[in-house]
Parts: C-alpha cells; sequence; structure tokens
C-alpha cells in the first residue's frame, strides 16, 4: 500500500530489556544521532505509558533529526518486562515521524493507528510467524 | 444518548487516532451515538458542529494537550481523561459517561 520500506518488521528479536529495544530503534532512525532519539524515547515515557493492548506498546517519535517517517514492528522471540506498569511486552509498534512530514505521509500513519484499535488486528500481528504474513496485512 | 469527543495526543499521531476508533467502537456497542473530533499533527479532523455539541448529553475529552476551542463546551458535562484511559480502557469511560448523564436531575 505505500512505499515499500515504510513498513519494517523484526520478528524473534532477542532484546534482554528496555534499553536494547530503545538502542536499537534510535539506531535505526539514524545510526549517528541515536543518543538524542533515546532521550526523547524515554521522555515521551514520562508523559505517559504508551501500552495500547496487552503485550503491546507503541512508542513514537517525532524529530528533525529522523530521516525517514517509517513504521517498525519489533516483535520479541520472548516477552520482556519494560517496568512495573509496562509488564510482558511483545510487540513494539514503533513510530518514527520526520519532522515536517507531508500531510499525505502523517495520514497514513493516522490510518495505521486507527487500524490499531482492532483487536483483532492486533491479534494478527502478535501470531502471525511469518514475516511476509505480516507484510500482507500492514 | 449522544456523546461528543475530542482526543489529542502529544505527538498528535498515535493514540489520538486509537482512542477515537476505540472510543467510538465503545460507544456504538453501548448502544450511544458519538463523534470524537481528533486534534493531531494532520490537524483538526471529524470537527464537531456547535449543534453537534449543543444536542450532546456529555463531552468526553481525551486529551493529553491543551486542545484548541474548548470553550465550545462551556457549560456542557464533560469528563477528561488521558488518552491513555481511552485506549485501554473505553468500555469502562463510555459505562462512566452513562452514568453520569444518568445521574442527571
Amino acid at each position: 500500500m505505500m512505499n515499500d520500506n515504510f513498513f519494517q518488521v523484526f520478528l524473534d528479536q532477542t532484546f534482554k530489556n528496555k534499553a536494547h529495544v530503545q538502542r536499537f530503534i534510535a539506531e535505526f532512525a539514524n545510526q549517528t544521532e541515536a543518543e538524542e532519539l533515546i532521550a526523547l524515547l524515554q521522555q515521551r515515557e514520562k508523559v505517559g505509558n504508551t501500552m495500547i493492548a496487552e503485550h503491546v506498546i507503541l512508542p513514537h517519535l517525532e524529530s528533525p533529526k529522523i530521516e525517514q517517517s517509517q513504521v517498525l514492528l519489533i516483535r520479541l522471540a520472548e516477552p520482556i518486562d519494560f517496568d512495573e506498569k509496562t509488564p510482558a511486552v511483545q510487540l513494539i509498534i514503533t513510530i518514527l515521524l520526520k519532522s515536517n512530514e507531508s500531510q499525505g505521509t502523517k495520514k497514513k500513519i493516522a490510518q495505521f493507528t486507527r487500524r490499531l484499535a482492532d483487536d483483532d488486528f492486533i491479534d494478527q500481528l502478535l501470531s502471525f510467524e511469518k514475516e511476509a504474513e505480516i507484510y500482507q496485512i500492514l | 444518548m449522544k456523546i461528543v469527543g475530542v482526543a489529542a495526543c502529544t505527538v498528535g499521531i498515535a493514540h489520538t487516532y486509537i482512542a477515537q476508533e476505540k472510543l467510538e467502537n465503545a460507544a456504538k456497542k453501548a448502544g450511544c451515538e458519538m463523534k470524537v473530533e481528533t486534534q493531531g499533527t494532520i490537524g483538526i479532523e471529524n470537527e464537531l458542529t456547535q449543534q453537534e455539541i449543543d444536542q450532546a448529553d456529555i463531552v468526553i475529552l481525551a486529551v493529553d494537550v491543551k486542545i484548541s476551542g474548548r470553550e465550545r463546551f462551556d457549560g456542557k458535562r464533560i469528563i477528561q481523561v488521558p488518552t491513555e484511559i481511552a485506549v485501554k480502557s473505553p468500555n469502562k469511560l463510555i459505562e462512566k459517561a452513562q452514568e453520569v448523564v444518568a445521574q442527571k436531575v
């Protein structure tokens, strides 16, 4: 539905804690500015819990340091506790939003986030075994 | 019962839209009519008309940030929560709204 690399799916990841996940996200978004993006991720967490369903969190970032707006679906091989309020995280849906992004792209992201209100869609994202199957429903 | 609402989160790209969908779905399930305006990074969508606001029995604001046009709801019964609540417990929130409206004399 969108340019090919808009959605990036990573299954069976073996991150052991929140810091690992945040580093992965930040480095994916911008290798050289990762520290700043990690700080942004931590800041967003303070504003409110990003858990949207059991086992699913939705961290999101907007920054001029983000090179390309993308949605990353990172699924862990084993669920991990992020913190007391965020137990057993298995799926991390990350929205990377470049500053001054076009309305068209923003609308596409919003359209995708609306779908996350649907429990069946979330179940599919949590359970499909192959990356190809997930790309197909995105 | 008629409900209107506004959803708005900090970045305005994620929780805003999930909150909208979840609230509208939960309201439908409870047999209520609900329209949720979103104030996100895209701007205002699904904007509420003054008539819709006037006719609503109650207002639900699922907001993490200051919203524009709050004065439109002056004099209405308002339930305000963070978007997190609307995303996690939409059904309970609608139930609460129904209780509040039922109490109205």
